[in-house]
């Protein structure tokens, strides 16, 4: 019940939050230089007068600021993200269709990093001062400073020229088409390349603070108490102390997923793979505006989504956190 | 095990170092202590003396790094518990000793039931299923005073008080029905009611199951109420020890004379605001001890000799010892 | 011990200074930023050059003639575009991370300081930008508005304050409690004074770590808008670099790995020192990295 309540209030602040994505899209047409009715056709050339007078009308230019406004909110709740001139194709579909590859790498990506994150932390905590923590420490410092799409142009050039093993572009092979089974280890197989550049990042941070909280809670009293109840290591090192130390990690997966998203948009293009980041980075390329708009709501929706997630998450992990 | 004349817990010689970069401090200095069964065993002091560190020491707790425990023998019915292996000192742990802490609100795990944080114990000791350790989980909260406890035992430590966690801790502790009780400032975190709620708990439990009980305090009052024998500790050395009675009419160090003056008035009731007297000084660090007594620089009564030479332990009547060059017979 | 008994009363700044010159991977990070800095500032003034000239056959390898690091794929010399490229890099980065912390201590500031309903609307606008992909709004601002560097600082700045505010409301949410701030209070102290010359200063350990990484944030920004086509075409940069000859990285791996290793140097040069700023100026904290 309590969660239901809670839910519903979070549902309530992710639609305010929605609506001011949209509004911050409205205002930025408006503000951009030019003809507003420009921004919305994408900047085609040799575009028709037809065609901008529908436009005109479409999205009611000529009336009041406010009336836009109204028109703009109501066209996104109805499912209409617009249209682009250059794909030919409402935005909305443009993105549904991009989504399945962009969700497989971000997931995959994520999966990875929170799972190889944590277990290398929680080892890493076992020897403070070994070797596995001043790797992890070193590992993140490196990961962290050096850009998603130069380690992700370096393993190309290492897996194009050196070790031609694995794909380094597009997600599947051209001539592929071997039945279900084969096309999903195809994808798979090109796979690898994109979620590895993607992961190293987040591992690499995931791990240190896993370690980090986990030494944290290692040294709490109620781990102390575990221990003078005579548990053996093991359970007081998973029951009683991992599942404190995964708290700090929910939060952080939570707050990074829109980082995630972005380094998304970079491997994307890096690796020519076909999601909502290499999208991106064409309608940039072609000035295609109602798409990259589309793209900033949709994106917008996701991480809220994903946040509403890690709540339930958090809040089924730490009974301390109420509805509030 | 009663009339064998071994007592249930016998500590000597017991070290314990801290090591910080190129620094060591000794935390504990050739801590001597004895509990039988049945009998309450007080140790106090002031914070940073070595009260919890013997406490921890006594489970093989001291937190490592930076401590190490560096000598001594802490022998438990009969077995030298440094001696032990892990594997021997976990059955030890929890099931024949156990402890409770002094922060109740930090002592259990906040994303556990309570339940499920008893019966774990249970489970590892006495072999319960779950269902067995639940329902003796349930029994527990009542032998401790909760009310409604098969509705507590489903709850997360947030939401019981101060005083109910406690009694959470002290269920969990005697769980196992355990020879000796460790209980480390049991009420600091808690007001005064409650306080005298959790020791006549403490007292009855001792009573009834015939347990050895170390009680550490830093309240003479305390002290007085509860224990049978007490020892004295100052800069990680045990500097008196001797019965309740005979420490608090004829105390021999002048620290344990400081700590008794401290109280108000252990008999009379005496007219709030009386004067509290307060031993002037501060505990020294453990990381800098002097070479001499620890309590010299604080001591009305110091001599010379105090700060060059630590006065060793001496028999002044039977069960009653002090370490202080006052009582050392004729200085050589 | 030889003056037993006095307490060092050394003031805290220069301790601070004296843990982080004791770190050797703090100095080292300082070591190669004043190097990067040395080569991006001074470097142009001694070896001058046009970067966009072309001074060679297009993909000389490195240790050709004329292009000692090798040319891109329309003849430019690498190197000289590393000399040159430093300086829109650094200043971006810099100058972003500037505007994303003024934003970030007053929104955070006011946040904390006031509590309450402005807290909470404050709260939710920065809830607001961090639920914004920032890369994404980032390349919708510079789309719309023209890839100049000005445009680039503006958006990276735009996007990326949230974390200063939240960590600056935290602190002044916890130094308000101090008694020291009740005192002047109590004296009648005026609110600016109050937040900007009693609080914030208190808060700045902190918030210094916080900024230093965020010129290193900056910077990889940056990196990313010109990789993705949105840094200013007309000045060159590292990033840019990469993003020119990213379609010929694997016939030329020189013009896209050597602009790299730059951005990546620079940014780890900032981080330790970040790491090691953080050691020294908040040492309780130490063991928990």
């Amino acid at each position: 019940m309590a969660l239901i309540l809670f839910m519903a209030r979070r549902l309530f602040y992710a639609a305010i939050l929605v609506i001011g994505v949209l509004i911050l899209s409205f205002l930025l047409i408006r503000l951009a230089p030019g003809d507003p009715v420009d921004t919305l056709a994408g900047q085609m050339g040799g575009m028709t007068e037809e065609i901008r007078a529908g436009l005109r009308s479409e999205y009611g230019l000529d009336q009041p600021t406010l009336v836009q406004l109204g028109i703009y909110l109501e066209r996104f709740a109805t499912g209409n993200l617009g249209y682009s001139y250059f794909f030919n194709l409402p935005v909305l579909s443009l993105i549904l269709q991009r989504l399945p590859a962009t969700l497989l790498l971000v997931l995959t990506a994520l999966v990875l990093a929170v799972v190889s994150g944590t277990i290398l932390g929680v080892l890493a905590s076992r020897r403070p001062n070994g070797l596995l923590s001043q790797a992890i420490t070193v590992v993140s410092v490196i990961g962290y400073s050096a850009p998603v799409f130069w380690t992700g142009m370096l393993l190309i050039i290492l897996f194009a020229s050196v070790l031609p093993i694995l794909p380094v572009s597009g997600m599947t092979a051209a001539a592929v088409s071997g039945g279900w089974l084969l096309d999903s280890l195809d994808v798979a197989h090109h796979l690898v390349l994109p979620a590895l550049s993607l992961a190293v990042v987040y591992l690499a941070q995931y791990s240190r603070l896993t370690r980090a909280s986990m030494l944290d809670v290692l040294g709490s009293d109620y781990v102390r108490t575990a221990r003078a109840k005579g548990l053996e290591e093991r359970k007081v090192f998973f029951k009683h102390a991992f599942r404190n130390a995964m708290l700090p990690i929910i939060t952080i997966v939570g707050l990074q997923f829109g980082n995630l998203l972005a380094g998304a948009i970079v491997v994307e293009t890096v690796f020519n793979w076909p999601g909502l980041g290499r999208l991106a980075f064409d309608s940039v390329l072609r000035r295609d505006y109602p798409t990259l708009l589309g793209l900033l709501f949709f994106s917008s929706l996701l991480v809220i989504v994903a946040n509403q997630l890690v709540d339930v998450c958090y809040r089924l992990a730490d009974p301390r956190i109420k509805a509030s | 095990m009663a009339g064998t004349g071994m007592p249930l817990l016998d500590i000597s010689g017991l070290s314990v170092e801290f090591r910080g970069g190129s620094r060591t401090a000794r935390v504990l200095n050739d801590v001597a202590l004895t509990v039988a069964a049945n009998e309450t065993l007080g140790i106090v002091g002031e914070s940073g003396c070595g009260k919890s560190m013997t406490a921890l020491a006594i489970l093989r707790l001291v937190p490592s790094p930076p401590g190490r425990i560096t000598g001594g023998r802490i022998v438990f019915e009969g077995e030298d518990l440094l001696q032990a292996s892990e594997q021997r000192l976990r059955d030890v742990r929890g099931h024949r000793i156990g402890m409770i802490f002094q922060e109740p609100m930090t002592s259990l795990n906040p994303v556990l039931t309570i339940g499920d944080q008893l019966s774990e114990t249970l489970v590892k000791h006495l072999k319960l299923d779950a269902r067995a350790a639940r329902g003796r989980s349930i029994e527990l909260l009542r032998a401790v005073g909760i009310p409604a406890p098969e509705r507590r035992v489903d709850e997360y430590p947030h939401q019981l008080s101060g005083g109910m966690r406690q009694r959470v801790m002290i269920a969990m502790a005697i769980g196992c029905e355990p020879q000796l009780l460790i209980a480390d400032e049991p009420t600091t975190a808690l007001d005064v009611t409650v306080q005298a709620q959790i020791f006549e708990l403490l007292r009855e439990l001792r009573d009834r199951r015939g347990m050895g009980l170390i009680l550490i305090t830093h309240d003479m009052g305390v002290i007085a109420e509860m224990t049978d024998r007490v020892a004295v500790m100052y800069g990680g050395r045990v500097v008196e020890e001797a019965a309740t009675a005979e420490i608090l009419s004829a105390p021999a160090h002048p620290y344990t004379r400081g700590l008794i003056a401290c109280v108000p008035d252990l008999d009379a009731e005496e007219a709030p605001g009386a004067d509290l007297v307060e031993i002037a000084g501060m505990v020294p660090s453990v990381w800098d001890l002097p070479r001499g007594c620890p309590f010299a620089d604080r001591c009305a009564e110091a001599m010379p000799r105090c700060v060059a030479e630590m006065p060793p332990t001496t028999v002044m009547t039977a069960g009653h010892s002090v370490a202080c060059w006052l009582h050392q017979g004729v200085p050589s | 011990m030889s003056v037993a008994g006095i307490p060092r009363t050394e003031h805290p700044s220069l301790e601070a200074m004296r843990m982080f010159a004791r770190s050797p991977v703090a100095v080292g990070g300082l070591v190669l930023l004043i190097a990067i800095l040395l080569v991006s500032l001074v470097g142009p003034l001694v070896y001058v050059a046009d970067p966009f000239d072309i001074v060679a056959a297009p993909l000389s390898p490195p240790f050709s003639d004329g292009a000692l690091l090798g040319s891109d794929q329309q003849g430019r010399d690498v190197l000289t575009g590393l000399i040159y490229g430093g300086r829109a890099t650094l200043t971006v980065g810099a100058a972003a991370a500037l505007i994303s912390v003024v934003i970030g201590i007053t929104i955070g500031a006011v946040a904390g300081y006031f509590g309450g309903t402005v807290d909470e609307a404050l709260m939710r606008f920065t809830e607001f930008f961090q639920v914004l992909p920032s890369l994404l709004f980032a390349m919708v601002l510079v789309t719309l508005f023209s890839p100049t560097l000005t445009t680039v600082v503006l958006a990276i700045g735009v996007v990326s304050w949230p974390g200063t505010a939240r960590l600056t409301r935290a602190e002044f949410l916890k130094i308000k409690q101090y008694d020291f701030v009740a005192a002047e209070l109590a004296i009648g102290a005026r609110r600016g004074r109050i937040m900007w010359k009693v609080i914030l200063p208190n808060a700045l350990p902190p918030l210094v770590v916080s900024a230093t990484l965020a010129v290193g944030a900056a910077i990889l920004f940056e990196a990313s808008l010109s990789f993705l086509g949105l840094g200013d075409p007309n000045r060159m940069s590292w990033g840019l670099m990469i993003g020119s000859s990213r379609s010929y990285m694997l016939s030329s791996w020189w013009a896209v790995t050597f602009p790299g290793l730059m951005i990546f140097l620079t940014v780890l040069a900032v981080s330790l020192i970040g790491d090691g700023l953080n050691d020294a100026l908040n040492p309780k904290l130490r063991e928990r990295r």
